[in-house]
């Protein structure tokens, strides 16, 4: 028994190891490749430049996935805070008010969601299908033909003041809420039973854990995420419109699946995530600078996921043989 | 395993920080352009880059095209490879602005580094670029396209005008020159003609445009004419006119459109003539400019500037004038409109072919 | 297990009956206030139920074994830019067709090979694929676009018949029938049912689930096929990446006939019901002047309330006693 503990345990730590060689590689490959400006802090936090919003919808996400659910209206529900705090500030030029309205967007969008899977036996994939759509419905009502681009002053503070002149606080926002979620899921006990409900999800419900507040809580977390995402995409490029959010999902999905959490549930840890959202962000701009644009991007994206996943199914298989 | 990332990350930033900014010094030939469009794969952009290249090759400058394939551009991902030439330096970005405001900033930023900021074939806000290139005057393209459609027919009849999205600068530009021509003689030779008011707007996918311009000839059996200012237009038209059971010419179309993509609609008489410049040229003069402008040949201030293109060859025995002119908001005017039609359409230069067109 | 014994009253108000009902009341609307009811109206709605029904039956056989396919719209285009491709060279359409029906089953089998070889759930294999699809369209000449297509393509699509009845709703119409009988009298559709219903279950009495679902794809990649000629020998220019998010629609109609997302039951004629109510709230949109990017919300909302009746008409009942009930009731019959 002692025996099998520890060969998990080190079967975990070799593949986010793994990762951050892999992650190392990358950044060495796409250096040589480009005169190694990637070496300058400039370029270097730049890597993180259109990956936050992403990173940070992972993180949710990563719970979300482990209780064998998903969230595929995460793009949408960014897309339509950002809508919604464009058109409130526009319209009135009072920021607290414009956030307020966002933030509680996103909450709102995201315990639909939470509600209607936790109570419902409704496939999380076919309810977060149909929100996807209609949260884009709605941002594209709301702004009709508009971009909203009329933001205050100093309103992209997230993306352009840095700490110390080289990270962007929209950086350190994304390390700080990764220790909290990676402090939840590891030392908390809803953390395990989160992990309990992917793998077990009767188990848990006859142990008296009241698992309908606990998914409708993730739900509504993700939204809450959501619309704090959609303040760092905007601060890096202000303009909400209401198709900003499309294949978010699946890169969001993809980082957390990279990062080891299994999409059938139970498995999966925030390290893991963390350095997927790094690897695919080091992916992109590293194609962007040795000049290969967004659509092969999407295309590795998808490959990487493909492998990714066959190449887990694989190995789990065998694991079950071996057991 | 958190502690070894900080820790590499430390290190990283460390040997950075020493790495980092090297002042560079700059050749003339060495310089580096880097040209935007507002996407690629398609017949007119596809003219621009085999012109933008062309003039590399003459004037021994490298120049990197970027851009999404038609159906997937993003103003992000536009932002993402102004981003990448300003990390790598380069002399000049070149952009085709999918939309006027949203990165403002980024290239404000290039510009405050030193980076030659120039858009071409679509603004952005004034303040956030060095020059414009426009391929045409704006009025020019207006009272063309204005007076065409009110020869074309004589009873009374509404118009509509089918753009490509509204954040797009330069159709909303001609809309503008239009209306204006319309305003001007609204109660003598444009009186037969009545404006829808709603703005129909094609998107980049033919099925969209099929659809809205479906549903814009459904609602108004009345309509006489399509102002086509984007290239989903057009065919999206005669579809529409097909579907509905409309004769041929019953709606009349006075379109931008590139000639050789437009052949079976002049041919069939439906669109005899089409209005467009040679994006070929257009490509060839934002680079000429760029380079020109980074050697010193070209100073703020000037109001004329004769390039490469001037006195020579726009289409058949046709030339361009002997200079461009430069307006007072920085816009560089290649040269007036050009109608194409039956008996010149294969004078239309760097599409399919980059050889295509040329004498 | 007397649940499922229905009173008349339940089945004369079937879900199907119910659906029908609907859509009558939506064509004499549409017909009193509209001019839906001209040829010009009428074709239109014709030209476009044609290729959603191809479409949504492929994917509610999908969704009946329990997996979906997220990458159905890009697949579309795909077959429809090989179809084009080859048209444009001067192929008939006894050679274009069954060039864009080979590309369906050939791009439908790797989604398939990729769920059931390796074992990858269909939602993220099928999410994965929509950006290689994108990716492969990069790849293609000109991007994806073939131009100015010829009268051997838009023929097809342009024969109507007594001024409003198209030449391809006639096909669509008949290769459903085709399915209706094929899920009425085979007794592979039996394996399809129950290895949506319960896979474990089906491989106890014998099943092989990965041939099934397999042989499942392959279909679906045939009937995408046709689809896509239906869709695109409408329009002059064929755009590979116009029907990205299609798929969306497709499997609105699906839940809206009554398919539960869970797999393991659904009818064939619901989702057939299903798509003249989709098509003809677009149709009903556009009338109404409403745009067409209300048409997003709108979808969002008949799927949540499509879901949430199936949900209640189950009662919240497992999906594994559903489906052997189901048989057993003879619930199978298309």
């Amino acid at each position: 028994m002692a025996e099998k503990t520890i060969n998990k345990k080190k079967f975990k730590f070799t593949y986010q190891m793994g990762l951050f060689v892999f992650l190392a590689a990358l950044i060495l490959f796409f250096g040589g490749m480009e005169d190694w400006i990637i070496t300058k802090p400039k370029v270097l936090f730049g890597l993180t430049e259109n990956i936050m919003e992403i990173g940070l919808m992972a993180l949710p996400m990563t719970l979300i996935i482990i209780t064998s659910g998903i969230d595929l209206s995460v793009g949408s529900n960014m897309a339509l805070s950002a809508v919604v705090l464009g058109a409130v500030y526009g319209a009135t030029q009072n920021f607290g008010l414009a956030l307020a309205c966002c933030l509680l967007t996103g909450i709102l969008a995201g315990a639909l969601n939470g509600l209607l899977i936790a109570k419902t036996k409704i496939a999380p994939l076919v309810m977060t299908l149909a929100t996807m759509s209609l949260y884009l419905g709605i941002a594209k009502i709301i702004s009709g033909t508009r971009i909203f681009s009329d933001f205050p002053d100093g309103f992209t503070f997230l993306q352009t003041s840095k700490l110390f002149g080289v990270v962007p606080y929209q950086f350190l926002l994304f390390i700080v809420l990764a220790i909290i979620f990676w402090l939840f899921l590891e030392k908390s006990s809803i953390g395990r039973y989160i992990r309990g409900l992917g793998l077990n999800e009767d188990a848990v419900k006859y142990s008296g854990v009241k698992i309908a507040s606990i998914k409708f809580s993730l739900y509504t977390v993700s939204g809450f995420i959501c619309a704090i995402a959609s303040l760092v995409y905007l601060s890096h490029l202000p303009a909400a419109k209401p198709d900003m959010g499309n294949n978010l999902n699946l890169q969001a999905i993809t980082a957390v699946v990279l990062g080891g959490t299994s999409i059938m549930g139970g498995i999966g840890n925030m390290t893991g995530t963390i350095l997927g959202v790094l690897i695919i962000g080091v992916l992109r701009k590293g194609l962007q600078l040795i000049g290969l644009g967004g659509d092969i991007y999407s295309f590795i994206l998808g490959l990487v996921l493909v492998i990714c996943l066959i190449g887990f199914s694989v190995f789990e298989n065998r694991k079950k043989l071996e057991l | 395993m958190k502690r070894t990332l900080s820790i590499l990350l430390v290190l990283i930033l460390v040997v950075g920080m020493f790495a980092g900014c090297q002042a560079k010094t700059k050749d003339a030939e060495d310089i580096k352009i880097g040209m935007i469009p507002k996407f690629t794969g398609v017949d007119y952009f596809i003219a621009c880059e085999n012109g933008a290249y062309k003039a590399a090759e003459d004037l021994g400058v490298t120049v990197d095209w970027q851009g999404d394939p038609s159906g997937q551009e993003t103003a992000a991902n536009q932002q993402a490879y102004i981003q990448t030439f300003i990390d790598k330096e380069y002399d000049a970005i070149l952009v085709s602005a999918l939309d006027a405001e949203s990165y403002a900033d980024t290239l404000k930023a290039a510009m405050a580094s030193g980076i030659l900021v120039l858009t071409w074939d679509a603004d952005v806000n004034p303040e956030a670029r060095d020059y414009f290139v426009n391929q045409t005057e704006n009025a020019d393209i207006g009272s063309a396209m204005m007076s065409g459609m009110a020869n074309s027919f004589s009873e009374d009849g509404k118009v509509v005008v089918v753009s490509s999205d509204p954040n797009a600068s330069n159709q909303n530009a001609w809309i503008a020159a239009i209306k204006d021509e319309y305003e001007a003689k609204k109660d003598s030779d444009y009186s037969h003609i009545t404006f829808i008011d709603e703005i129909i707007y094609a998107g980049n996918n033919q099925a969209d445009a099929d659809t809205a311009v479906n549903t814009v000839m459904t609602q108004n059996p009345d309509l006489k004419g399509v102002f086509a200012l984007s290239s989903m237009a057009t065919p999206a038209t005669v579809k529409a006119s097909e579907d509905l059971g409309k004769e041929v010419g019953e709606v009349g179309i006075a379109a931008l459109g590139v000639p050789v993509t437009s052949v079976d609609a002049m041919e069939s008489g439906l669109m005899p003539t089409v209005v467009l410049w040679q994006p070929y040229d257009l490509g060839y003069l934002a680079v000429n400019l760029a380079v020109d402008l980074l050697t010193g040949k070209v100073e703020k201030g000037m109001t004329e500037y004769a390039s490469a293109l001037s006195g020579n060859s726009q289409i058949g025995d046709t030339n361009y004038p002997a200079a461009h002119k430069i307006t007072e908001d920085g816009q560089v005017i290649l040269g007036p409109s050009i109608a194409f039609g039956m008996d010149n359409y294969q004078l239309f230069r760097g599409y399919p072919d980059a050889t295509s067109g040329l004498e | 297990m007397a649940i499922y014994k229905k009173s008349i009253v339940s089945r004369i108000f079937s879900r199907e009956n119910v659906l029908g009902l609907i859509v009558l009341a939506f064509f004499i609307v549409l017909s009193i206030f509209t001019n839906f009811n001209t040829d010009a109206g009428l074709t239109s709605y014709f030209k476009e139920a044609a290729y959603l029904l191809m479409a949504s039956a492929a994917l509610t056989l999908i969704i009946i074994t329990g997996n979906i396919d997220i990458s159905a719209g890009t697949l579309m285009g795909m077959c429809g830019y090989a179809a084009a491709y080859v048209a444009k060279l001067g192929a008939p359409f006894y050679l274009f067709i069954p060039v864009a029906i080979l590309t369906g089953v050939i791009f439908a089998g790797i989604n398939g090979i990729i769920v059931t070889k390796f074992k990858v759930p269909s939602l993220v294999a099928t999410l994965a694929m929509v950006n290689v699809h994108l990716g492969i369209y990069t790849l293609l000449p000109s991007g994806g676009w073939v131009e100015n297509l010829q009268e051997n393509f838009t023929d097809l699509g342009g024969t109507v018949y007594f001024g409003f009845i198209p030449l391809i709703l006639i096909i669509s119409i008949i290769v459903f029938i085709g399915i209706m009988f094929f899920m009425k009298y085979s007794p592979f559709i039996k394996k399809v049912y129950a290895v949506g219903g319960n896979k474990d279950a089906a491989v106890l009495v014998g099943v092989n689930p990965d041939k099934v679902v397999m042989i499942t794809f392959l279909i679906e990649g045939l009937l995408i096929g046709l689809a896509s000629i239906f869709f695109y020998t409408t329009k002059h220019i064929v755009q590979a990446n116009s029907t990205f998010g299609m798929e969306m629609t497709f499997i609105t109609a699906v839940v809206v006939g009554g398919t539960s997302i869970a797999g393991g039951s659904g009818k064939i004629m619901g989702t057939a019901f299903g798509v003249l109510l989709l098509a003809m709230i677009k149709r009903a949109m556009i009338f109404f002047q409403l745009q067409d990017y209300y048409s997003y919300a709108v979808q969002g909302i008949i799927i949540i309330v499509a879901v949430l009746i199936t949900f209640v008409e189950f009662g919240g009942k497992k999906k594994d006693n559903v489906s052997f009930e189901a048989i057993k009731e003879d619930k199978v019959n298309g």
